[in-house]
């Protein structure tokens, strides 16, 4: 397949948003995620500028070489800048804030300690896709418990997303696609080794997460059940782990799908605008065939506006196909990953 | 051409910048033209190669420069000039300090890149052995990255070679790229654009493959210049190129071609 | 006499509300904030070395350290298996005289037993509380004379403590970079710092001389460092599209201002 162009056009950058309670997994995941993404996963990879690899690639190698796992995050949310790229095409940039657990937590109305928390929730509204960080320890310990939603917050979480869908709703923009990321996966398959073992335990986990978080099965969402491990760490104390046993499992399936639905959500955004424009196109082509011929002034005005429809026209058509291309080649890359689209399986989109 | 060497310190970058311009020049004979500092140099690192002496860690980027001409073939056109910029091992790795924004700057002005890795670091743990191929990486993507989102037009990177160095035994093909598997990330994204190869130089002080690399680069490079080189050069490099390959028969080497010629020889 | 307050950065058991104690008109005080949270830098490489603060707004002073919690507490020291770490300190009232601050060789050698006092003191009946019951944080510390905590010789020149001769660097033309010092010139750097009049932030104990692990650092002793160099501020790669924000969308990318223009005009291009 010839590689597409990129969209063309500005794209703003994808936003990402991880909610999770505190020691969840998210930093960790993170640098997992640039640790493996940066080297490169199949075509495709991730790219920071200098600054932030460093410090990334510095603290992912004290977890991969020594074993040190990253230290609570502080209330400074860390900001990172990525390109995602496909064959060496950028094909979206990555706006990425790592906030700590307690920030979706402000339970307190005049808590001083919420700066990082009005932060956060102003954020959401402007999140593409959010990741919902839940921690697989506490899935594996008591899957069927009923404390599950006090314990990881899940209730607070459905919340915020739901606010924030309101609120891009009532902009004109489409909900963010929403992950739900299912950390130290490794501990929900301790001891298991047969294949049917492993497919009931996953099954049972994707029914469990998808109550537990309703608004993945919301009308125009499209979600993803994702887990993600950084290998058999075991217990740790001290924050130390054996660095022969780091091996992860699927750090870039949640960032794959979020540029997909990225692709996806502004397909159908261009689709609108071609449509619209077309339908303006239409109108003042009617306006012109009433014009009499020696209102030469509003017709050649008449001519501008509607040339410069029909342009508009073709751009929005231009950038939906080169997104519709671009997410159909990403697309495969999902493939055997539990995703879905308004509570069905699937990314809701018929392959071009 | 412009061709960056990047690696760890104690990779062997020096030496194989020194091996490959001796190669090239006994392959040119008196077409090729060096300055007498870049002689003295050449002679004194591959002299301490040949007694098994340390060549001592590079302090700071050194550029080596090598005038090709025409000769007496009148449709050979104008000459051509090859530098070879080979940057400290202090650079890779240690972030963005004054040393790796040079190396950055050069990369993303390259037409070929040298990536050397030693094999003791791909047979070591594997934590280890990916990081030290992700910071290998990460420049490298970074130039390549920027080098296509340049102007449109002649030149960019064309090539990326994966050197292996020290490589005790030479290694059999699929060895080689067992070996070279943590750079599979960036061969799957770069080869449908880019040429590469794979090639492992044992310790031999005067390897006979070692021009390889080099001729590589110098070969796709005349061959991407378009009118800027004549036909003669490009029949001259390719040429070399077979020569060299023919004489390095057993050398464990693989390509990575872009992908409509995607072959292993 | 001027008084101090002590304040103390640390999270709990179950909770990750960090400002635990600070005195009542320093809650929402940003300078302050900003300086802790450079010092802590998220915790990063407090496990190879803790990391001492002199920092000084123009008025007031500010100093302490950020360490692993363990080196002040036996007990209270980690949570979900991850070693836990904090911050330290003492802030003055404004017009406050340097005079008072412990010489670096008296900080060094006693910090431990007076940091785990005020972190005992102010984490202990929070530790073990979870996260819905922290109302009423932070807890509001007093203003005090700081040489009632610290040993009575605190604050009197100490042999080896420097001689006030060094001179810092200053901020003016340190560009956003660091004036580094080697660690073992460390007394010398703190007494030149407290003799400043400029507003600074020195920080003892950086591990690396690295751009990115220096930023918003005015003056610092790091450990690698065999002589005193200015390290460059972290660059800015070229043409790095702009976070989005919360204004219209799209954002485009942010062009060289008119300032850098003629410079570069004033300055030609670069040689290859």
């Amino acid at each position: 397949m010839t590689q597409p162009t990129a969209p063309p056009g500005p794209v703003k950058p994808l936003v990402i948003t991880m909610l999770g309670t505190s020691l969840s997994g998210k930093t960790t995941y993170l640098l997992t995620m640039y640790g493996t993404l940066s080297l490169g996963v199949g075509r495709q990879s991730l790219v920071a500028d200098p600054n932030q690899d460093y410090e990334l690639g510095e603290n992912w190698d004290r977890l991969s070489r020594e074993g040190r796992l990253p230290p609570p995050t502080a209330d400074e949310p860390h900001e990172y800048l990525f390109t995602f790229t496909h064959d060496l095409a950028p094909v979206a940039e990555l706006d990425w804030t790592d906030f700590r657990g307690g920030a979706m937590d402000a339970r307190v109305p005049d808590d001083d300690d919420s700066a990082d928390t009005a932060q956060l929730i102003a954020r959401l509204s402007r999140s593409d896709s959010i990741y919902l960080v839940l921690d697989g320890e506490h899935l594996a310990a008591s899957p069927a418990d009923d404390s599950l939603p006090a314990t990881m917050l899940t209730r607070r979480m459905t919340s915020l997303v739901r606010h924030a869908i309101r609120r891009r709703q009532a902009a004109g923009q489409a909900p963010p696609s929403l992950v739900a990321l299912i950390t130290k996966a490794d501990l929900l398959l301790q001891g298991m080794w047969e294949d049917a073992q492993i497919w009931r335990t996953m099954d049972a986990t994707t029914q469990r997460v998808r109550t537990l978080l309703p608004v993945l099965s919301e009308a125009g969402v499209r979600a993803l059940i994702c887990p993600v491990s950084v290998g058999h760490l075991g217990d740790h104390p001290g924050g130390q782990v054996n660095p022969a046993n780091i091996n992860p499992l699927w750090p870039e399936k949640p960032v794959q799908f979020s540029v997909v639905a990225h692709l996806d959500a502004e397909r159908d955004r261009r689709e609108r605008e071609r449509a619209a424009f077309g339908t303006e196109a239409g109108k003042l082509t009617v306006e012109l065939a009433r014009t009499r011929w020696l209102e030469r002034r509003r017709r050649r005005a008449l001519q501008t506006a509607r040339q410069q429809a029909l342009a508009r026209q073709r751009s929005a058509e231009q950038a939906s196909q080169a997104c519709r291309r671009w997410a159909d080649l990403l697309r495969p890359s999902l493939r055997h990953t539990p995703a879905y689209f308004g509570g069905e399986p699937g990314m809701g989109v018929e392959h071009g | 051409m412009r061709v960056v060497v990047v690696g760890h310190r104690g990779s062997g970058k020096t030496a194989l910048v020194a091996q490959a311009l001796d190669g090239v020049r006994a392959l040119a004979g008196d077409r090729a033209r060096m300055s007498p500092v870049d002689r003295w140099r050449l002679h004194r690192t591959t002299a301490r190669l040949a007694a098994g002496r340390p060549i001592g860690a590079t302090r700071t980027p050194r550029v080596a420069s090598l005038a090709l001409t025409a000769g007496d073939q009148a449709s050979a056109g104008p000459g051509l000039s090859v530098t070879v910029h080979d940057h400290p091992g202090r650079a890779v790795g240690a972030g963005p300090t004054g040393l790796a924004r040079r190396l950055e700057t050069d990369l993303a002005q390259a037409d070929g890149i040298f990536m050397v890795i030693s094999q003791e670091d791909l047979m070591s743990a594997r934590s280890r052995r990916l990081s030290r191929c992700r910071s290998l990486v990460v420049p490298v993507r970074r130039a390549l990255l920027a080098a296509r989102a340049g102007p449109a037009g002649p030149g960019g990177i064309q090539s990326v070679v994966i050197v292996v160095t020290r490589a005790g035994r030479r290694p059999a093909v699929g060895e080689l790229a067992m070996l070279a598997t943590p750079f599979d990330g960036l061969e799957t994204s770069a080869s449908a654009v880019i040429a590469g190869a794979t090639v492992a130089l044992d310790d031999d002080p005067a390897p006979p493959h070692a021009a390889l690399p080099l001729l590589w680069c110098l070969d796709r490079w005349v061959s991407q210049a378009g009118g800027a080189v004549t036909a003669g050069w490009q029949a001259t490099t390719s040429a070399w190129f077979r020569a060299a390959w023919d004489a390095a028969e057993d050398t464990g080497r693989y390509a990575w071609l872009p992908y409509r010629e995607r072959r292993v020889p | 006499m001027a008084s101090w307050a002590p304040l103390l950065y640390a999270r709990t058991l179950h909770d990750d509300t960090w400002w635990r104690a600070a005195p009542h008109d320093r809650t929402q005080d940003p300078w302050l904030a900003g300086q802790v949270r450079i010092v802590v830098a998220g915790g990063h490489d407090l496990d190879r070395h803790s990391r001492f603060l002199l920092a000084h707004d123009g008025e007031s002073w500010l100093f302490g350290v950020a360490c692993l919690s363990e080196r002040l507490s036996s007990t209270m020291n980690q949570t979900g298996g991850r070693p836990t770490y904090c911050f330290v300190g003492w802030v003055s009232e404004p017009q406050a005289d340097a005079a008072a601050i412990p010489p670096w060789k008296v900080l060094t050698t006693r910090w431990v037993p007076w940091a785990a006092g005020v972190y005992d003191r102010w984490l202990a009946p929070d530790w073990a509380l979870s996260a819905s019951d922290r109302a009423g944080l932070p807890h509001l510390t007093p203003y005090a004379p700081l040489a009632g905590s610290w040993p009575a010789d605190a604050g009197q020149d100490d042999a080896g403590t420097g001689t006030g001769r060094d001179q810092l660097t200053p901020v003016s033309l340190l560009r956003h970079g660091t004036d580094a010092w080697p660690m073992s010139d460390a007394a010398r750097l703190w007494a030149a710092a407290a003799a400043s009049a400029e507003r600074i932030t020195a920080v003892f104990g950086v591990v690396r001389a690295q751009p990115q692990r220096l930023r918003g650092i005015t003056h610092a002793a790091v450990l690698e460092l065999a002589r005193r160099q200015l390290v460059p501020g972290p660059a800015e790669p070229a043409g790095q599209q702009a976070k989005a924000g919360d204004g219209p969308e799209p954002r485009s990318r942010r062009g060289p201002g008119i300032a850098q223009l003629i410079a570069s005009r004033l300055r030609g291009p670069r040689p290859r």
